[in-house]
């Protein structure tokens, strides 16, 4: 039977699918840019993998590429932890959120460059304020999505818990967590696209070292293939985050639910 | 000696009174069945028994306290076996035979999606049974189970009542049930609701 064959590989059918989807727009991209002929504006795959490939070797990617992702990494675990704190106190307060809400609409609305921008301004051309800037930004995001997983938190689950005595890091950790993880993992991956999106701008506007500078760089010499083999080298990074970990720990965390609908197939 | 005594001078919702002033005592061994129309607050009266909703007056619960909710109330994220251990804070072999006890030891590992709305009560039967509890608090919990199961699951409850020595307090619409299973019958009724009839079953 069908179903029962995709039971036995899913990890190894959806991950072939991954593949061949990521090499048909690989594909794509080598006939437009052979049929546009204009390998100074519009290289093909071949052209820039092998300017990756070289600027892997003398070392100048990893120089670049390395900073980018300590940054990136910060301002994810800063806007993360702020957010979920922040996320989960409006979500159940209701009062403290009629309060605060304009200020998290506002903050939602003031354009990423505006933070940048200030940022570099008030607090210098520094790591600092390259920080600041990105994590404000994703911050209000993360708040948003958390908030509405805080509100969804069953009511007659927190009473069980309350009824049978649950300590405070049993029902964060049985209760709690539980009903937000998918709301954690929508921020969270939100996020990740969000920040390292930030982090390239940031980088472009004042930052001496990363992909953004590189791709500042090459902008302002007009060699667009080190512009896109720089861009692609980090797209790569971040796609093998993004399948590499963030689904990993996703297929942990509903573990439960396929459980179920596993058994509701066989069944 | 009693194990709840609770003196309410009033609750309210808001600005709606839903309780007037009435006084609680059940004892060792007694099980007060309460009843009366839908929505007059017979829930609300255990759940401030059992300190979910913060009330004014006084409240003494002696020993410990298990909760049966009306629907099943269970960690969906967790099997049926751990969802004993964690609310009862036993261990596997006690949540184990907690689980034998009410016929569900074959399901230790399932998710309670897996489990049918039947078996999910049983499961939620079976959590307060763990806890050994001195104070048993039930919201309806044998509705929508089919006649056999309801009565299995009375028998359960009755046996774990005489081995424990232990109060109880039911919340029900059916007079068979508080006829089978309590030893007095508490009814409310008015708006704010008092008790209005407090009768003890023939010994």
């Amino acid at each position: 039977m069908a179903t029962g064959e995709r039971a036995l590989h899913p990890r190894l059918t959806s991950t072939a699918i991954t593949v061949a989807s990521l090499l048909a727009l690989i594909a794509l991209w080598g006939v437009a840019a052979g049929a546009i002929d204009t390998p100074r504006t519009f290289p093909g795959p071949g052209r820039v993998g092998a300017i990756m490939a070289a600027e892997a070797l003398n070392g100048k990617l990893l120089h670049h590429l390395v900073p980018t992702l300590v940054r990136v990494a910060l301002a994810f675990g800063i806007s993360m932890a702020l957010g979920v704190v922040l996320g989960v106190m409006l979500g159940t307060m209701p009062r403290l959120n009629r309060w605060l809400d304009p200020w998290v609409v506002v903050a939602l609305n003031i354009p990423a460059l505006v933070v940048i921008v200030m940022c570099y301004l008030w607090i210098g051309l520094n790591e600092t304020a390259a920080i600041v800037a990105v994590s404000f930004n994703k911050t209000a995001t993360v708040i948003v999505t958390v908030r509405e997983g805080a509100r969804a938190l069953d009511r007659p689950l927190k009473e069980m818990a309350q009824v049978f005595g649950l300590s405070r890091m049993d029902r964060l950790r049985h209760v709690v967590v539980p009903q937000l993880a998918p709301y954690l993992s929508a921020a969270a991956r939100n996020g990740l696209a969000i920040i390292w999106k930030l982090v390239l701008v940031v980088e472009f506007l004042g930052r001496p070292d990363g992909i953004g500078f590189q791709i500042h760089l090459y902008f302002q010499l007009f060699e667009v293939p080190f512009v896109m083999a720089y861009a692609l080298a980090f797209i790569v990074v971040m796609l093998g985050i993004e399948y590499g970990i963030m689904q990993r720990i996703e297929d942990r965390a509903t573990r439960w639910r396929r459980t179920v609908a596993l058994d509701r197939t066989v069944a | 000696m009693s194990v709840v005594h609770l003196h309410l001078p009033g609750f309210s919702f808001g600005d709606v009174p839903v309780l007037g002033p009435l006084t609680l005592t059940v004892d060792r061994g007694e099980t007060l069945a309460l009843t009366g129309p839908s929505g007059i607050g017979k829930s609300t009266l255990l759940r401030i028994v059992a300190g979910v909703y913060p009330a004014r007056g006084t409240r003494e619960i002696a020993g410990r306290m298990a909760f049966v909710f009306q629907e099943p109330t269970l960690l969906r994220w967790r099997t049926a076996q751990r969802n004993v251990e964690i609310a009862a804070k036993v261990s596997p072999d006690t949540a184990l035979a907690a689980l034998t006890e009410v016929g569900l030891g074959a399901c230790a590992d399932r998710f309670p999606d897996q489990l049918s709305l039947g078996q999910q009560r049983r499961l939620a039967l079976a959590r307060a049974f763990a806890c050994d509890p001195d104070l048993m608090l039930l919201d309806e919990p044998f509705v929508s189970l089919d006649a056999a199961a309801a009565e299995e699951m009375m028998g359960l409850f009755a046996d774990l009542r005489a081995r424990r020595n232990m109060a109880g307090i039911l919340v029900t619409h059916d007079a068979a049930e508080a006829r089978r299973l309590a030893t007095r019958t508490l009814t409310l009724s008015g708006r704010p609701a008092t008790v209005t009839a407090d009768v003890h079953a023939a010994a």
